[in-house]
This record gives structure tokens, sequence and C-alpha cells, in this order.
């Protein structure tokens, strides 16, 4: 597992190292080229995957020595040319940030932050995945792309296995797929998390915040709960509004500064904004909105920059309408995938939903939106009007954090964010600022098209108009009041953290226990699921499987998929959508399968109990683990 | 007018004294609306008694 892990950050680094040395020569600002080094970063290991994947080629060595090729290129043709400059911009920067000052409330959140970040990557390291929607269909994406070293339709019976987009799962594929372990996998988006957290930053400070106000913005979404939480999680919420924030920084600090980097500005911003774009439709579906919000951001932002700079609109469309294609072009290579292959397989490119436009029906789908999610509307909500749901999740009515349907805002939004982006909200309209009024609308259209915008996780991107207007309003607050509301939002922060120290459903001698585990086959998920999601057949199938791997099927209505790969993707696990029962039978046979989990009340009980073949190993309430008899 | 770029802009109050107190009564209001609901209480004991449960895993008491 050393030598993988070793590879694997040599590798990151080589790519990330690049791009961040490029974009530090053509734009020679540090914040802009650590947004772009990260956007581009993950826009190669996705392409790479995806291309490798659709060509049954996906293999680590292959991987290795294509993303080692492209960092090279990258080296050479972008990095050497300009070494020098690069290195003087770093010099300049370093000590840029040796005399910056910050006012202690920014220290504080500061040290706060970076305290959880170690925490998190300490627990993430011990820990396996814990949370329904990566043990249901985030992780057993990836973890089906390794074993079968290719990317198609996976036959599932979990819709959400089949349909769901896969540039998330991609990223933590890669976190794997070099370390042939699972360590690392609930981290995948930390390093984008923590790069749109700075980008935060850096659209407070070019909308004209100062450093510690910036910084003291930034807390409100670095502290929601719901940031703090899915930092070591594999649902990608966080990582949605992240790169939003990137896309949104990228057309602010560049486009209005085109004297600064030349004519390549459009081009330069055009690539942030097609990645960004691109991979928030890659994430999940409705990141689409957002994109397109990026895209009209981008076309008023550099119009409005061209209106102020030199030559005649005239002469300057032909860039534009080039970068659009680019955008356009990125966009599509990092997003179309799993539209065109849910066309092909059900005839809706955001199967399994049923899509409707008032009166017409656009897509035929299993279900409408609000049926799938309906069901997880908690009680308490399940009666209350749209602002009643807002206020009352908003408020944080739970004890625990990791509720992130009725919580995920955290304090820092309820307290400052929430009225902040209202005052400010109205200040902008009065002064007519264009472009904090953009980011609003991008945001609020965002939250608008999200189902269920009242599951705090869905709508964590509105949050960055709260820090952005909380870090302008401080700058503007007399001193004693300025203090007072960045104590409010360090003490909310620190409480937040409090809640976020004990990991997800993890007793303290649970942490122990794994921590001092001789083998890491010892931290397995089943030991902390519910029991009543049949707990004990999915332990007995991982203890049975730690000595002699087995290739595994499961049914319909098998909650979790992922705890049967085992830690370090020991199991073979076969995908089966069977026609009928004669095609389970001889499907089951052909594949070798030597292990079957089913739930009790679909067909598949029956068919595999009637199975001369199979007899049954142990059973758990719903569940039924059957094994191969001869 | 642009209103983006504008890192050289000089602090500018919000009116001066009265608008700044309505925002910072505002903000204490709702933190205290937030701070005492009985569930802060119960995430903040919840968190001591695991990081005390932890420590006495680690002494081994």
């Amino acid at each position: 597992m050393w030598g993988g892990l070793a590879g694997l950050v040599l590798i990151a680094a080589a790519i990330w190292l690049g791009w961040y040395a490029s974009f530090l020569g053509l734009c020679r600002r540090v914040l802009l080229a650590l947004v772009m080094a990260q956007l581009l970063t993950m826009a190669q290991i996705v392409l790479t995957l995806l291309i490798l994947g659709l060509m049954g080629r996906l293999l680590a060595p292959t991987v290795a020595v294509t993303n080692l090729a492209i960092a090279s290129v990258v080296w050479i043709v972008l990095v050497y040319p300009r070494w020098k400059g690069i290195v003087g911009v770093q010099r300049e920067w370093l000590t840029e940030v040796r005399h910056a000052r910050l006012n202690l409330g920014a220290k504080l959140c500061l040290v706060t932050f970076a305290a959880i970040v170690l925490w998190n990557l300490f627990t993430a390291w011990y820990l396996p995945p814990r949370d329904w929607d990566s043990l249901a269909y985030h992780l057993p994406i990836a973890a089906t792309y390794y074993q079968e070293h290719t990317i198609r339709l996976i036959p599932s019976p979990s819709v959400w296995v089949r349909y769901y987009p896969i540039d998330g799962e991609l990223l933590q594929l890669w976190n794997v797929m070099f370390v042939r372990d699972d360590r690392l996998i609930e981290i995948a988006f930390l390093p984008a998390i923590v790069t749109g957290l700075l980008a935060v930053y850096g659209l407070a400070r070019e909308l004209g915040a100062s450093r510690s106000s910036a910084v003291l913005g930034a807390a409100i979404v670095a502290f929601a709960t719901g940031t703090l939480v899915e930092m070591a999680m594999s649902l990608n919420d966080a990582l949605l509004a992240a790169l939003v924030a990137m896309g949104m920084y990228i057309v602010v600090a560049l486009l209005p500064h085109r004297r600064f980097v030349g004519g390549s500005a459009t081009w330069i911003a055009a690539a942030g904004v097609g990645t960004a774009g691109g991979l928030c439709a890659g994430v999940k579906f409705n990141g689409a909105v957002y994109s397109v919000g990026l895209v009209v951001l981008f076309v008023y932002s550099a119009i409005a920059s061209r209106r102020h700079g030199e030559g005649g609109r005239a002469s300057k469309a032909r860039p534009l309408i080039g970068s659009l294609a680019a955008i356009v072009l990125i966009g599509l290579a990092l997003s179309i995938y799993p539209l065109v292959r849910n066309v092909m397989s059900a005839g809706n490119p955001l199967a399994p939903f049923d899509v409707s436009l008032g009166r017409w029906r656009l897509f035929e789908g299993q279900k409408q939106i609000e049926e799938f999610i309906g069901w997880t509307t908690p009680p308490e909500v399940v009666d209350k009007g749209v602002l009643a749901r807002f206020l009352y999740v908003w408020r944080e009515p739970t004890g625990s954090v990791y509720d992130l349907s009725l919580g995920g805002l955290g304090g820092g939004w309820f307290a400052v964010g929430l009225p902040a982006a209202l005052v400010w909200l109205g200040y902008a309209i009065l002064q007519r600022r264009t472009v904090d009024l953009m980011l609003c609308g991008l945001l609020v259209a965002g939250v608008m098209a999200t189902p269920a915008p009242w599951n705090a996780r869905y709508i964590l991107p509105i949050l960055i108009f709260g820090g952005l207007s909380t870090a302008l309003i401080l700058d503007r607050l007399v001193p004693f009041v300025r203090a007072s509301v960045s104590g409010v939002i360090v003490v909310l922060a620190l409480l937040s953290v409090a809640g976020a120290v004990p990991p997800y459903s993890t007793g303290a001698d649970d942490l122990i226990g794994v921590i001092t585990a001789s083998d890491s086959r010892d931290r397995s998920s089943p030991q902390f699921m519910h029991p009543t999601w049949g707990r004990e057949a999915f332990r007995w199938i991982d203890e049975e499987t730690k000595a002699r791997p087995a290739t595994i099927a499961y049914g319909k209505l098998v909650p979790f998929i992922y705890p049967l790969y085992g830690t370090n993707w020991r199991n073979k696990v076969v995908h089966l959508l069977p026609q009928g029962q004669l095609d389970w039978t001889a499907t089951l046979s052909s594949g070798g399968i030597e292990l079957v989990i089913v739930n009790r009340d679909t067909p598949n009980y029956e068919w595999t109990l009637t199975d001369d073949s199979y007899e049954v190993a142990i059973e758990d309430g719903s569940y039924v683990v059957f094994r191969r008899t001869q | 007018m642009l209103s983006f770029g504008e890192r050289s802009r000089p602090r500018a109050h919000l009116g001066r004294y009265l608008p700044s107190a309505v925002f910072g009564l505002a903000v204490l209001v709702l933190a205290g609306i937030y701070l005492i609901l009985p569930q802060r209480l119960t995430s903040l004991a919840h968190t001591i008694y695991w990081l005390r449960d932890l420590a006495a895993q680690l002494l081994g008491t």
C-alpha cells in the first residue's frame, strides 16, 4: 500500500504543480493559479480516466503513464519557458504573505479550520465509509469501474448506480487505484473543497473586502456543518459548492484585469469556466444550472470588461465567440458521458427522473424527482410550507451535525450570513453593483432549480453569497460592532467544529478498534451499519471473505452494495438485472457467483431458494445470504 | 459602472453608527435564537462524552 501511496502522491504532485506553475507564469497571481491548478488537475484526472475507461484500459499503469506524459508536456511547453518569471512571482508572494496582517478572529478561524482538516484526515484514514449514499451508489460505481477496467453502463438493480453522473466517482477512483486500498476514498473531494474556500476568500478580496474580513466571510462557508462533514465523506454537495465558487472567482478575478495578463485572459477564464461548469454538471445533474449561470457571468463580464478596454467592440467579437466555443467544448467533454449513456440505455438523459416542463413531458422516466426524494422528507418538516421549512432547517434543530437534511448550513449562516446577504443584496441594488447582483442571481437560480431546496446540503452554494456579504459588510461596520460580529462568527464556528469532532456513527471504542487493528481488512463498513439494514448479513460476508475473496451478487432492494467489495476491494461484485428466474439462475451459474445477498421481499429470494446450487448461509431480518454448494 | 476589481476602494461605513448597531443587534438576536435551542447543548454534551470516552480508552481506564 505504501508504494502505491507514494506513487499517487508523486503523480498527483507532477500534475498539480505543472498546472500551478503554468498558470502562475500566465496570470502572475498565486490564488488564481491555485484555483486553476485544482480545476485543471481534476479535469485531467476525470478525462484520462473516462477516455481510458471507455477504451477498456482503466489500469493503474496505463493511467499513470498517460497522466505523467500529459504532465511532462505541460512542464516542457508551459512551465520551462517561463521558469524565471514563475520563481520571481512566487518569491514576491512569499514576501507579501510574511507582511500580511490578520485580526484575531481571522487567525482563530484559520487555526480552527486547519485543526479540523487534520482531524478529518486522521479519522478518514482509519474509518471505513459509513454514510448511506456512499455505500449505496457513489462508491460502488468507482469500485465497479476499477474491477472491470472499463467504463460502461452498470447493469445494477439500483437506478442510482445505473444512471448517476460519474465525475465525482472518477475522482474517488483516482484515490484508490494506485493505493489498492480505500483509505483515501473519503477525502477525494477535500483538496477541491479547500480550494473552493480559497476561491470564496479571493472573490471577497476582488469585490473589495480586506484580508481579515475575507477570511471571516469564507469562514461562513468553511464552518457550515455540511462543509465540515463532507470534507471527509463521499457526498458531493460541498464539492459542487466549491466548483461554483471556483468558477465565479475565475471570472471575477480575471476578466477585469485583461491588461495584466495580455489577451490570453479571456482564454484562461474560458478554460476555468468550462472546467468548473463541466465538472458541476458532471458531478450531479442539477449542477448544470450552475454551469449555465457561470457561462452567463462569463459573457457579461467579458463584454463589460471590453467596453472599458481598448479597441472597438466589433474587432473583439471573434475571441468571445471562440472562447464561448471553448467553454462549451470543455464543459461537454466533462459532463456529456452520463447523458449519452442514459439516452442510449433508457432514452432519457436525466434517467431515472421523469422530466416535465409544465404540461409538456420532456423525458419519460420512472418517477418525478419529487417522488424519488419525497420519502426522505423528515416528518418534522413534511407539513410545513416552503418558507417555514427553510426557517426550521436553518435553525438546525438537530442534536447531530451529521443530520444533513435538518441542518447543514451552520449557525454562521443563520446568525450572520443570512442577515448579511439580505442587507448586502439591498445595498448592491441601490449601488448598482452589477457583479454582486449577478453572483447572487446565479446562486439563487441554482437553489431554485434544486429539488427539495429545504434540504440544507443540497443548497450549500448559497453560503457563498452569505460569506461574500459578510466580508463586505464587516469592513463597513464601526469597530466595536465589527469585533462583536467577528466574535459571533468564531463562536459559531467553534460550535460547528465541536459537533463534527465525533465521527459519523462512530463510538470512541470503534475508533480505537480500527486504529489498533493490525489488518486493513478489519476496518469494514458493516461494523458501523444500523442493525435494521442487514448488518449481521454484511458482517458475515465480510468475515467469510477475509481469508478467501469471493465473487458476490446482490438482488433488488439490497440497500448497500459497497460493503460487498471489502475495504481493499478484494471481492468481485457482479451486478445483475435479470429478465426473469431463468435469466437469474443462468447468470448466477455462468458468472461463478459464490455468495448472493437478496431481500426476502423480492422475487430474487424465491429464485435463489429454489436453485439447488445455493443454500442459505445467514438470515438477518429481510436480508438473506446464500452460498454456493456445488 | 463595473463593480469588480475594487481592491483599493477605501472603507466606507454603512451610514454611521445606527445601521452598524442595528446589524450587530440582529446578528446577536439570531445567534441567541440559534444558541438557545436545547439541541446545541445536546450536541456539545455528546462531543464531551465522546472525548471523555476516547480519553478513557486511551488511558486504559
